[in-house]
């Protein structure tokens, strides 16, 4: 059961609606609907929300529609310090 | 996809749709759109926002000088909010030669009406107190620069020109280019035919291959850039901070993340892998300069290409030899920021047939003729 406050990615506070509504504007590649709606780009990466984005989006996309469902890896795979990075300790 | 168009547009980046959208205010809708990937996949959405007005040359600061005031226009006419937050691109000098640069830059800049001004190092620590200031010998600031975020100018202009009957066209390849004795006549794509009197050449890194489509050499090479963003911290960096040698960028959005690039040498390709390499060299900058970012945690990073034009400025006009050719390429870095203008400009020159004078120096002939200065403030 979902509601129109039902949060899709918790990092960046998207909810289904919004989902939906960038679904509904034609957003409907899973790069071009990232962006829109917003998700996948807090401290998880995605992590929380891709799954039940793909849902949404199998659920609306047209059928033979052309459109890529799979995002391109942002490294590091966990956030890292620069100053692990650089070398040098944290500090 | 209708059979045929006016003007047909190769690339769904800010330089395409921008030039869409300044045709449509000029009354020109019968526009097609064609990208191959999705809406803005290539470097407009792929960049750091950054939008200055420092530049080296008297056009390239006056294509700036107007883009900045189209972007602080930009949510008022076009609905979106793009983010633009202007807290100035601080540029720092380590050697006497650098400071002598930033000073006859500065000079030039405030000739052409932009107050580029020359700080101290005590100036640069209440600026950015964050700043670590070993070595710094002085700083050319202008606060009228700022950052903003890609996407929504991309939205924005997208919504404006389907609302005016363009059609866009994500997922559309472009695998050939028509003429007919010697006039472009329209495009093949993977999704069929399209006859078209202008096509418009907004192909990014690709733009080189589609000009040969045409049957036209247009000198510019992709090479790969990457860039990285951190985990949001509260609000403490106000301008973007550059340094000359190394072409270190960084700056703080409006969410808080700090996003950030660097200079790795590298030879032309189209490749978009991020490498651990990068990292290293940015983390090891950033922390030298803002000793205080060590424990901030760098979050994602991507890569995209830069247009890299023979003397690093765009090629922007007409193509005589191929009438009905129009190029806007070769951007070198910087095509997200002075795109407002540029989609003017050529708009202007597409309605009316005339080359508007601030388009002159960007015409590809200037490769085969005189030798123009090299734009040397490219960065990242």
């Amino acid at each position: 059961m979902t509601t129109a406050k039902t949060i899709i990615c918790r990092c960046e506070d998207v909810t289904e609606a919004d989902v939906r509504a960038a679904l509904h504007l034609g957003f409907t590649d899973l790069e071009s609907l990232k962006r829109y709606a917003g998700f996948g780009t807090g401290p998880c990466q995605g992590k929380g929300c891709l799954s039940a984005v793909r849902a949404l989006v199998r659920e609306t996309a047209e059928a033979g529609e052309p459109t890529t469902q799979r995002l391109r890896t942002r490294p590091p795979a966990v956030p890292v310090a620069l100053g692990a990075l650089a070398g040098k300790e944290e500090g | 996809m209708k059979a045929s168009c006016e003007v047909a547009i190769i690339g769904a980046g800010v330089s395409g749709l921008a030039i869409a959208y300044e045709l449509t205010q000029r009354g020109i809708s019968d526009i097609v759109v064609l990208e191959k990937s999705y809406l803005g996949s290539g470097d407009s959405g792929r960049n750091g926002g950054g939008v200055r007005a420092q530049w080296t040359s008297a056009e390239n600061i006056a294509l700036a000088k107007g883009s900045i005031e189209a972007f602080r226009d930009f949510s008022r006419r076009l609905g979106y909010n793009i983010w633009f937050r202007q807290g100035g691109y601080l540029f720092l000098a380590f050697t006497a030669e650098e400071e002598a640069t930033l000073e006859r830059n500065a000079a030039l800049q405030r000739e052409h009406g932009v107050p580029t001004r020359m700080l101290s190092p005590q100036e640069i620590h209440e600026l950015v107190p964050a700043l670590g200031l070993s070595g710094i010998v002085a700083g050319a600031y202008h606060r009228g620069d700022g950052v903003l975020v890609p996407y929504p100018v991309l939205w924005g202009y997208l919504r404006a020109v389907q609302e005016a009957g363009v059609e866009v066209l994500p997922f559309t390849e472009v695998t050939g280019i028509d003429r007919e004795s010697g006039r472009i006549s329209g495009v093949r794509t993977t999704r069929g035919s399209l006859r078209a009197t202008a096509v418009v050449d907004a192909a990014g890194p690709w733009s080189s291959e589609i000009a040969a489509m045409a049957g036209v050499k247009v000198p510019t090479q992709p090479f790969r850039h990457e860039i990285l963003a951190t985990e949001p911290l509260k609000p403490f960096l106000d301008p973007m901070v550059v340094t000359l040698s190394d072409g270190f960028y960084m700056s703080q959005t409006m969410r808080g993340e700090l996003v950030g690039g660097l200079t790795v040498p590298g030879e032309p390709s189209h490749s978009w892998d991020s490498s651990l390499e990068f990292l290293r060299r940015f983390a090891r900058r950033a922390v030298e300069l803002f000793p205080r970012l060590a424990a901030v945690r760098v979050q994602r990073q991507w890569a995209g290409s830069y247009d890299v034009s023979p003397d690093h400025n765009a090629i922007l006009g007409d193509v005589p030899e191929r009438p009905g050719l129009y190029l806007a390429c070769g951007y070198s870095g910087h095509g997200f920021m002075i795109s407002p203008m540029v989609g003017r400009l050529l708009a202007e020159l597409i309605a009316t047939g005339r080359t508007p004078a601030l388009l002159e120096p960007y015409h590809l002939s200037r490769f085969g003729t005189a030798e123009r200065a090299e734009e040397t403030l490219v960065i990242g």
